[in-house]
Order: structure tokens, then C-alpha cells, then sequence
């Protein structure tokens, strides 16, 4: 789903790719407000490396890897934050919920089951792929999968999976 | 459904989906612009703690003659335009030239075969004058071959017996550990007969038992000094050896604003009493924090005079 297309300017880059990163992030983290940080702190950093990532295969993995890592790392808890009096950006139009039971139940997995998670049936990625991306072994992938799987098939009771149909 | 495609049903489904932002280029723009701010604050702050340190022998450390130095100005960071001149003027601030050195040639990376054989020749020549009862003679060592070699220590020897040598670290030159192909090192030996006795002369000089050396009669009471292998361009060995004369000081300013330019002066002194030549410029190192990289000095002249200094 998240795919490079042709070289382009990081100002077209970001217009064109931003919304299908906060989304990506949205699925990640379940927060639409740190999906936002997510994103934005992404992008920054690749535009700052812009002249070197438009010359790789994929710069997208680039972002895609700071959003992973942003999102698994503390550095949300470690960032000063400050209260304003006015919000900086309005809110913008509501969206469809996600899948409530699904989500209460991804929120509740260690992050790390859930990136693997949101990699492989979001993002399309292998196994290999997600390993090279979190700079883990197949094998904790696999393990991490299987795990979250399991946790998901076993609160998901066969009537509710069922009848979701 | 299995808990698999539920699981991507709902993560593709709408309700993920978020608005855009309207300004995302404007926003993202502005945080890469502060993020450069914060940089160049951090990396101010991390100016205090720069350590530049010359090579090979600039010492920065104040010491007995210290030359005044006032406060660095805005002058400091100003376009070089002059051409070289011979020697500076009292006072005068030479502009900062970050220009990366060059690779040290030959390099001892890409040599891991030892020099010997057939495909190297080496030949003496005279070399720069000395005292009076020591003379000086170069030997160049050419590769011939299609690959670099590794540079031992040289050993010479005369008719199958080894001469005793000593290794001159006096002359402050930054030894090459290997020669490149089609390219030549030299060494300097400094011969003596301020030993007392009858001197040996050797009139069938070999390095390492393997190559003759033509043109090279040693003739000395003393042991022979060897200076390490140079490449030929790194300058004449003495007056490399003089550039350990110099002294080096820094003066940063105890504190920066954020965002603002660190500037600071380096002033480069001769103390001697001989000139000091500096038309092969020397390099430096230069670390912040732990980024850094070697660089070409800026001279943008060829003698520093004695008792002179430059900022």
C-alpha cells in the first residue's frame, strides 16, 4: 500500500504522500493525535536528508522507518510538550471510527507485536522485510506475529469473528 | 472470516483514514526550519568544547611569549580575496578556509604486499645541507610494478653485512607506509663523522638485502640516521621538522548565542629565530563533538617570520 512513485520535489512528496502517512501512523499507533506528531516528525527529519534519500530505491522506507521507530521508542514521553491556550490547528472533519474491537484489543498488544502486526497486513510486508525495517531477526518477527495472532484469536471469540461477517 | 482478514479489513477500512492537512507543506517546512535552528544552536554550544589540534606538531597551549590576541570580529569570517603574499601583515586576520586536506599519499590501505623484488629501484641524491660535519642524502624509491607495496623499515646493508642506522624522528615527517604504483617515497639519511675514530665508508649500499641503491657511498663515524619514508611532495624534511617550532592558540569566547555564529581565532606563532616556511601548508584536525575531519590550513603566505605571528 505504500508504494515510491516517480522522483518528485519534497514539497510535491509531502503533498502527495503525507495523508496515506498519517493513516499509516493512524493504524500504528491507534491515536490520531501522535499519528500526527508521528508524521510530522518523519517528515522533517526526511527533509532534511532529502538530497540523499530522492537518489535511493526507496525513500519511503526511510519515513516509514522513523515513524516505526518514533512510534516504539519513548520519545514521546521524553519530548517537551507545552500547554497553549488556543489549539494550534482545528480538528478536522470526524471520520468513520475504526473497528472498535479490533483496536481495543491491537491496544492492548505490546507495541512491538503490534508494529509487526500493522507491517504485515497493512504495509503488505514480508517477514523479511519487516526484520530489515525493525533491525530484528526473522525469527522475532515470526514470534512476535504468531504471539499477536494468538492473543487476537483468542479474545476475538469464534461468534464474534463470526459475526462480523 | 479468520481473525487475519478481519485484521486487514480493519486497518484498511475508513476508519483509519485521516483528513490531510491543508498546509502540509507550509507546517512541515517550518519544523524542518526550527529543527536547523536547534542544530545550529547545539552545534554552537558544542563549539566551547572544540579541540583543534594541528598536524603534525601544533601544540594549542598557552605558554611564556604568547602573542597578544584580541577578541575575534566579524572580520574573521570574511571572503578571502588576497593573493598569497610572502609574509603577513602585523595583525592581520586571515580568514578561515575549511577546505578539506588532501588523502595522505601513498597510503598503506591498499598496499598489503610487502616492497621487494625486481620492481623497485632505488637511487640517491644529494640531499639539503646540514651541519658542517654531517651531510644529508636522499634516496628515492620508485615502484615499477602494477601494484602498491607495503613500506617496512628501511635496513641498509653493505656486502651481506647490516649497517647500523637509527631512526630520525626528529624530522617531524608523516611517515608513508606504502608506495603506490608508478609512484616514489623518498627516504633522507643524515651521515656523521663526529664520532671519532676512521669513518666506515660503504660504497655497495642494498636496502633490505634486495635492492641496490646507485649513487649512494655512506661515509660516517656515527650511526647512520634514517629518516622514516616520506612521499617526495610532503615538503623537504627540515623544514617540516621546523613547523614543530610553531605554537598554535585558540581563543573561543566563552559563550554563543543560540542561532548565532561561533567565531573564533587561531593564531599561529613562530617563536624561533629563523623563518619558517610555510608554503606546504600543514593540515589540522578539527573535531565537534563527534563529527570532524582533517583540513588544509589556510596560508596565504609562504614565510612566517621569526618572532612573527599570524591570527
Amino acid at each position: 500500500m505504500l508504494r515510491w512513485g516517480a522522483p518528485e520535489s519534497f514539497d510535491e512528496y509531502v503533498r502527495n504522500r503525507h495523508s496515506e502517512l498519517l493513516r499509516f501512523a493512524h493504524v500504528l499507533s491507534g491515536d490520531p493525535h501522535l499519528a500526527a506528531d508521528l508524521v510530522q516528525d518523519a517528515l522533517e527529519r526526511t527533509g532534511l536528508r532529502w538530497g540523499r534519500l530522492r537518489n535511493q530505491d526507496d525513500p519511503e522506507a526511510y519515513v516509514r522507518r522513523v515513524i516505526v521507530n518514533g512510534f516504539v521508542s519513548n520519545w514521546r514521553r521524553l519530548r517537551r510538550e507545552y500547554v497553549v491556550s488556543d489549539l494550534p490547528e482545528h480538528p478536522g472533519p470526524a471520520t468513520e471510527p475504526p473497528d472498535d474491537e479490533v483496536e481495543r484489543l491491537l491496544a492492548m498488544l505490546p507495541r512491538q507485536q503490534r508494529v509487526v502486526l500493522v507491517l504485515r497486513f497493512y504495509g503488505d510486508m514480508t517477514e523479511a522485510a519487516i526484520a530489515e525495517l525493525l533491525g530484528c531477526s526473522v525469527g522475532t518477527v515470526k514470534s512476535n506475529s504468531s504471539r499477536a495472532i494468538a492473543k487476537l484469536r483468542t479474545a476475538l471469540t469464534p461468534s464474534t469473528v463470526e459475526g462480523s461477517r | 472470516m479468520n481473525v487475519e482478514e478481519r485484521l486487514r479489513e480493519a486497518m484498511r477500512g475508513p476508519g483509519y483514514a485521516l483528513p490531510g492537512w491543508p498546509d502540509a507543506t507550509t507546517r512541515i517546512r517550518a519544523g524542518i526550519a526550527a529543527r536547523r535552528r536547534r542544530r545550529a544552536g547545539a552545534t554552537a554550544l558544542a563549539l566551547a568544547t572544540v579541540a583543534v589540534v594541528t598536524v603534525p606538531a601544533f601544540v594549542f597551549a598557552a605558554g611564556p611569549g604568547r602573542p597578544p590576541v584580541p577578541r575575534p570580529g566579524s572580520s574573521a569570517t570574511a571572503a578571502r580575496t588576497a593573493a598569497p603574499t610572502t609574509a603577513p601583515t602585523p595583525g592581520q586576520v586571515i580568514p578561515w578556509l575549511e577546505r578539506p586536506a588532501p588523502a595522505a599519499t601513498p597510503s598503506s590501505e591498499s598496499s598489503p604486499v610487502p616492497c621487494e623484488g625486481p620492481v623497485l629501484s632505488a637511487a640517491a641524491s644529494a640531499g639539503p645541507a646540514g651541519a658542517a660535519d654531517a651531510s644529508r642524502t636522499v634516496v628515492t624509491l620508485t615502484n615499477l610494478g602494477d601494484v602498491a607495496c607495503a613500506l617496512p623499515k628501511a635496513e641498509l646493508s653493505s656486502a651481506g653485512t647490516a649497517i647500523t642506522t637509527r631512526l630520525d624522528e626528529s624530522l617531524g615527517v608523516k611517515a608513508a607506509l606504502a608506495v603506490e604504483p608508478g609512484e616514489a617515497v623518498q627516504l633522507q639519511i643524515t651521515m656523521s663523522t663526529n664520532c671519532g675514530g676512521t669513518p666506515a665508508i660503504y660504497s655497495d649500499v642494498w636496502l633490505w638485502s634486495k635492492i641496490p641503491v646507485t649513487g649512494l657511498t655512506l661515509r660516517a663515524s656515527c650511526p647512520v640516521l634514517l629518516s622514516p619514508w616520506y612521499a617526495p611532495d610532503a615538503a623537504d624534511p627540515s623544514d617540516l621538522a621546523a613547523l614543530t617550532a610553531l605554537r598554535a592558540y585558540l581563543d573561543v569566547p566563552s559563550s554563543v548565542g543560540r542561532s548565532d555564529d561561533l567565531v573564533y581565532v587561531v593564531t599561529l606563532a613562530n617563536p624561533t629565530d629563523r623563518s619558517i616556511d610555510l608554503s606546504n601548508c600543514p593540515v589540522f584536525d578539527q573535531r565537534l563533538g563527534s563529527d570532524g575531519g582533517r583540513f588544509l590550513l589556510n596560508c596565504p603566505f609562504n614565510v612566517l617570520p621569526p618572532g612573527s605571528w599570524v591570527r
